[in-house]
């Protein structure tokens, strides 16, 4: 027999797990049942089931007393015994020195014999006693004291069968006011949430639900959501959806989408959907969060379709942009800088030098491009150059490039946008008009120097004429009508002479068809010689030619006659008085280009006075009564109708020499 | 009684200088002539006169286009050495040249009396030579 050794210890470590309404909901009859036959078995006139809480033993079962409750400082055991087999057994309670005085003892029920086991709860608590008592002291033999274990154990199975149905039935609660805050939260979402089962058929629709789609839930639950909400041309879609769904095993994709739904009224507007899956007793359901997305779908087109607007602007100028960030790197480049879109998408985030490096390109363009943003952030405003590049066919392509800055409200520099513009043509019109405005000033020149001409050699021939007849008509001497009438005759001549020499000039400059052959430059010499015979002869002119670099010229042969001629006779016309004419004709060659050149050792020209005037028709530098002005002039026209150049090196009193520059003579 | 005359003719066209000559002649007022065939020989001449009042023409009848020294080149060194002269020399231009470009560039000369388009009449020619020496005449 064992004893506690202190049966009355500290009550604060006694543990009340339960409140004492848990054991009221505990069946009366199993217990009553259990504590009879543990009286019967033990032959005892008093058998009781407690339960223990703080202050109190609570008699849930018994027999042969009459008390419901003691208070436990009344009571025989402590509350934390906790092993099986601590078993109390007290067969004379005079004769026990903790409990001779307890006043159960001492009075009603008058207890002399006491055999009590702990009740232990499925978490190892003893949480109450059976017991039985005598009024006489007495023993328990070896069957009663094990029948008495077992019927414990009964109640124990009992309390702790009870417990769990307590437990579930918590739980319950618990599970029903869980569910009261679902609903809390099903109503009043300021989302739409839409449940539906595996067929895809509407079992919840909250009210949010009922303002957006505009069905009651009254209508809308047992629907198919496909016939609901789901707009006519996706519905095939979705059936394929929920049939995937079907497999448990299929993932569904928990992410929100947006898609079109359909209102109760046949109108149709965005949501965001997102679909959670859940199982609830055994059954899949699918829980949809719906919001209604319109607004923010306005107002996202809007600014999709301004991004739209301005990128198609920029994507079709034809305008090479692009946007640096304050470090040079690229932040924007539209088709018109690269066309390619692999290389244009590879340049954003990079810079010109890594782009060099991708191209395969050289890095003096990265370099020259860094100085030149290095420069626009310098310098805080915007640069422009022109850039000229050839294409694959080796034209010259032209671009403006301008950058500038852009800075923000504290003048911290945020961007820098570049232009380019292809200015080729603009650049070809401005050649061709500057070739144009040469070509015209040129003419205009050419002009005046016939009206020039038309002025004074042929109206001045007309003007004299015209005074000689009023003088020959007034007359009345027959001598003076004579001598007048013999001075209209050289005007006649110079006048014939003059016109016919004004009418070749204008032919060279509208003979654009005239032939062109290899000349013999000795040939042409020799027939200039023959020519002016009788000047060579009576000044005893020396003239040598060596054409040995250059014997041929491609030429019409008309030309050639007429530039050897002028020349020549030049030379002889303004020869020096002090010296006997010596003349060198000579050819050198230049790539495809032939330069004539006739030296003399005349008169020479004071080029500083008559630089302007030199080849210009009807200038005479020299008193020679064959000056006239207009070998020169015509020599220049025909050399320049062939697309070359005269021009003339002079020393007075030393000698002149004209060079003649025949262009395209490389056959 | 008018004065006599001391003009000079710088033209390179000896049949105009002859039929000047002869319309002066014409008009019966008694005149020297001095012919130049060009500018440079004009402009030598003057310049050794320049001091000499007597010596310096009374009008100038400028041909503008001639050899070796045009009527504009001729100009450019006559309005140097004008300012040096004793007396008025009235200068005429006459030219063939019907350019307004020419005519223009004339009048723009202040040394320059006026501009006279080929061919000279006789009217013309009288007028010069009676009206020019009025403001400032010589007995």
């Amino acid at each position: 027999m064992k004893v506690s050794s202190s049966p009355k210890s500290e009550p604060d470590q006694i543990a009340a797990p339960y409140h004492l309404h848990v054991f009221d909901m505990l069946p009366d009859l199993e217990f009553n049942n259990i504590a009879l036959l543990a009286a019967q078995i033990c032959n005892t006139s008093i058998s009781v089931i407690s339960f223990t809480d703080n202050t109190r033993s609570l008699f849930k079962a018994k027999s042969g007393v009459n008390l419901t409750e003691i208070s436990l400082d009344d009571a025989f055991y402590v509350n934390d015994l906790t092993k099986e087999d601590d078993i109390l057994i007290i067969e004379d309670t005079f004769s026990n020195k903790f409990i001779f005085d307890n006043p159960l003892v001492t009075g009603y029920p008058n207890i002399r014999f006491f055999a009590g086991i702990p009740l232990i709860d499925k978490d190892r608590y003893a949480v109450g006693h059976l017991f039985v008592a005598d009024n006489k002291p007495r023993d328990l033999s070896h069957q009663q004291l094990s029948g008495l274990k077992m019927l414990g154990k009964q109640a124990e199975a009992l309390l702790n069968l009870q417990l769990q149905v307590a437990d579930l039935e918590k739980a319950d609660e618990a599970s029903r006011n869980s569910e009261e805050q679902m609903n809390t939260i099903f109503v009043n979402a300021i989302d739409a949430v839409i449940m539906m089962d595996d067929k895809g058929v509407i079992v919840q629709w909250n009210p949010k639900a009922e303002t957006i789609f505009g069905w009651k839930a009254k209508e809308a639950i047992g629907k198919y959501v496909h016939e609901t909400i789901v707009p006519e041309r996706h519905r095939v879609a979705h059936l394929k959806r929920m049939k995937r769904y079907e497999h448990p095993d299929e993932p569904i994709i928990n992410k929100t989408i947006e898609i079109t739904a359909l209102r109760k009224d046949n109108t149709e507007f965005d949501i965001a959907l997102g679909v959670s899956p859940t199982v609830i007793n055994g059954n899949r359901f699918f829980i949809n969060f719906i919001s209604d997305i319109t607004d923010r779908k306005l107002a996202t087109n809007k600014l999709d379709k301004q991004k739209e607007f301005y990128e198609s602007i920029l994507n079709s100028l034809p305008t090479d942009i692009a946007v640096f960030d304050p470090n040079h790197t690229y932040l924007f480049v539209n088709p018109g800088a690269i066309k390619d879109e692999e290389f244009r998408k590879y340049i954003v985030g990079k810079d010109d030098f890594q782009y060099c490096e991708y191209r395969k390109r050289d890095r003096s363009i990265a370099q020259k491009r860094r100085d030149q943003f290095l420069e626009v952030k310098k310098a805080g405003k915007e640069i422009r150059w022109e850039d000229t590049i050839r294409d694959a066919e080796g034209n010259p392509i032209t671009h403006l490039r301008r950058l500038f800055p852009v800075h923000d409200d504290r003048g911290e520099l945020t961007m820098v946008i570049g232009f380019g513009i292809d200015i080729t043509d603009r650049k070809i019109m401005e050649e061709k008009q500057t070739a144009i405005m040469k070509q015209v000033s040129a003419q205009n020149v050419q002009l005046i120097d016939f009206c020039n001409i038309v002025s004074h050699n042929l109206r001045a021939p007309l003007v004299n004429m015209g005074m000689l007849v009023k003088f020959i008509e007034e007359s009345k001497d027959e001598e003076e009508q004579k001598l007048l009438i013999s001075k209209l005759e050289p005007v006649i001549d110079h006048l014939n002479t003059t016109f016919n020499e004004l009418v070749e000039s204008i032919q060279i400059k509208q003979d654009l068809e005239i032939k062109y052959e290899n000349m013999l430059l000795a040939d042409c010499l020799q027939r200039t010689i023959e020519g002016l015979k009788t000047e060579i002869s009576n000044s005893k002119a020396v003239i040598e030619a060596d054409f040995s670099l250059a014997p041929k010229i491609y030429c019409p042969s008309k030309y050639l006659f007429s530039i050897f001629h002028n020349l020549v006779s030049n030379t002889l016309k303004y020869q020096s008085p002090k010296r006997t004419p010596h003349i060198e004709l000579k050819t050198e060659r230049i790539n495809d280009t032939i330069i004539l050149s006739v030296k003399d050792n005349g008169l020479g020209i004071d080029l500083e006075k008559h630089k302007e005037n030199f080849f210009k028709i009807g200038k005479v530098f020299h008193r020679h009564p064959d000056a006239k002005g207009f070998g020169l002039f015509m020599t220049k026209t025909q050399v320049e109708a062939m697309n070359g150049n005269i021009w003339v090196d002079s020393t007075p009193d030393e000698g002149s020499t004209f060079y003649v520059e025949f262009k395209n003579q490389d056959r | 009684m008018t004065p006599e005359k001391n003009i000079f003719l710088i033209d390179d066209d000896k049949l105009f200088v002859f039929l000047t000559k002869k319309s002066i002649q014409e008009t019966d007022i008694v005149a020297h002539i001095k012919e130049f065939g060009d500018g440079q020989a004009a402009i030598e001449y003057i310049r050794e006169i320049a001091s000499n009042a007597e010596l310096l023409p009374d009008i100038i009848f400028l041909d503008l286009s001639m050899p070796i020294m045009d009527g504009w080149e001729f100009l450019k060194e006559y309005i140097l050495i004008q300012p040096t002269f004793g007396k008025k020399v009235e200068l005429y231009i006459f030219s063939s040249s019907i350019s307004p470009h020419d005519i223009e560039r004339a009048n723009n000369i202040a040394a320059v009396n006026d501009f006279i388009i080929k061919p000279l009449k006789k009217d013309k020619i009288r007028e010069i030579l009676t009206s020019e020496n009025e403001p400032e005449s010589k007995e």
